[in-house]
């Protein structure tokens, strides 16, 4: 993957084939065996104006006459591709496919990409009243903390643990850690998140080589199978969801992976979950089976979910601080989950990191990918 | 299925104050949305004007503009 951050003066195409070039270097892998290219982006056309990417991306990479696909899924795209390119590969139809993801958003003002990226939600409905992401996670977590008497202390220690494990990270966008009392008292954004509670408007690109199993090892001495993934799908409007508290997508997503992979919540021995406000790590953590309704807070708070706690959850630093490129972040939470199963970490390794779970969400709940990785 | 229209009372599901907003709405800032339950099975997602209003507070529809209903705390 690319290094996280902000860089205005690069195109997402010069992004995603830097990282689509890197990860072939990497597994040693001439393009003229890649069969077809799955690329992850969220707004590439509402961005910089430029659409149909993937034959672009394809062109830069040296890939000559293949399928190439751009995979629109809001912040989910990254994982969308990884799992059209899964089931092609299951499927027989490829042995060899390329999964990139990237997103340029550094180029635009800020309330400029907040109404970009609001364009994942319902226009006609709650975008229209003037809901943005953030708004649409505050009421989330406005619903969730009175309902289950979690506090905002629980929302920053999501924060303050994503900002460390981001310190680790060299590919991060932000690598600097932050207190208990600065996530608290940072700017209000929409209550009662704050700025410390959002992920970032990131620039960057990730890219994986999905092989056929039984050709792994013509690419490497270490591949990472994938054991099980799931793709579901909710009702586009917050306002239209029986339960705002739980995502309904991220459990059928869930329920699919988990089956495919014969892995038990209880058997995961860390997560790439979708922080994009950190609301949606709590929740999430209770959606994957984690933990009970209303303990995932208390148990961050603890420092379970700490890089040298009992389920180590975004060691990368997560989409808080590794940063947020939406069509990239799909495929960047599977490179961590690679570079963890290989012991290729650095000071951000995990313990005995065997089985590793991500989980990619698009707008506020409506898409989901799940998968399980393991050695 | 009930509709909106002026009047027609709801109760707050969850809120959110707004300190930053897309291009659009940035003037009025800060300003309040609601998901506002207004018949079992029907939620809409609506502005909020006057003082604010928190879970469980009755509110009354009192407008609507460019598609958008307002409502206020019941009186």
């Amino acid at each position: 993957m690319t290094r996280f951050g902000v860089f205005p003066d690069r195109s997402v195409s010069d992004l995603a084939s830097e990282a689509g070039r890197s990860c072939l270097a990497q597994a040693n892998a001439d393009p003229g065996r890649v069969e077809a290219l799955y690329l992850g982006n969220f707004a590439g056309p509402s961005f910089a104006g430029q659409n149909h990417l993937a034959p672009q991306v394809a062109s830069a990479i040296g890939l000559q006459g293949v399928p190439a696909t751009r995979f629109e899924a809001a912040c989910a795209s990254g994982g969308a591709a990884f799992f059209h390119a899964w089931a092609a590969v299951a499927g027989g139809i490829y042995d060899c496919v390329l999964v990139a993801g990237g997103e340029q958003m550094s180029s635009q003002a800020t309330a400029r990409t907040t109404e970009i990226l609001a364009s994942a939600g319902d226009l006609g409905g709650e975008v229209r009243a003037g809901a943005t992401f953030p708004s649409l996670f505050a009421m989330i977590a406005v619903r969730y903390m009175y309902e289950t008497g979690a506090t905002r202390e629980h929302l920053a220690a999501v924060a303050v643990k994503n900002h460390a494990n981001g310190a680790k990270n060299s590919s991060a966008h932000l690598r600097k850690p932050i207190t208990r009392e600065q996530a608290l008292a940072a700017r209000m954004i929409s209550e009662p998140l704050t700025i410390y509670d959002c992920s970032l408007i990131s620039d960057g690109a990730a890219a994986v080589l999905l092989v056929a199993a039984d050709k792994a090892r013509e690419y490497t001495e270490e591949p990472v199978i994938v054991r099980g993934i799931g793709q579901a799908s909710d009702r586009l409007a917050l306002d239209e969801k029986a339960d705002i508290t739980t995502f309904a997508a991220v459990r059928a997503a869930a329920a699919k992976a988990y089956q495919g992979a014969q892995v038990r919540p209880d058997e995961v021995d860390f997560a790439e979950v979708h922080d994009c406000f950190t609301i949606a790590e709590l929740i999430a953590l209770e959606d994957l089976g984690f933990y009970p309704r209303g303990q995932s807070g208390p148990a961050t708070l603890e420092g379970r979910t700490a890089l040298d706690g009992l389920l180590p959850i975004n060691a990368s630093g997560g989409l808080k601080a590794k940063g947020h490129p939406v069509g990239a972040t799909g495929t960047a939470q599977i490179c961590e989950v690679v570079e963890q199963i290989r012991g290729r970490a650095g000071e951000r390794q995990v313990k005995n990191a065997n089985v590793g779970l991500t989980q990619n969400l698009g707008g506020s709940g409506a898409t989901c990918v799940v998968g399980v990785f393991s050695s | 299925m009930k509709t909106i229209e002026k009047g027609v009372r709801a109760v707050v599901h969850t809120q959110t104050t707004l300190h930053a907003a897309a291009e659009a709405d940035e003037l009025q800032l800060p300003f309040q949305i609601a998901i506002v339950q207004v018949a079992p099975g029907l939620r809409r997602t609506v502005r909020i004007e006057g003082p604010k209003v928190e879970i469980d507070d009755e509110v009354e529809a009192i407008d609507e503009r460019n598609g958008v209903w307002y409502f206020r705390r019941s009186t």
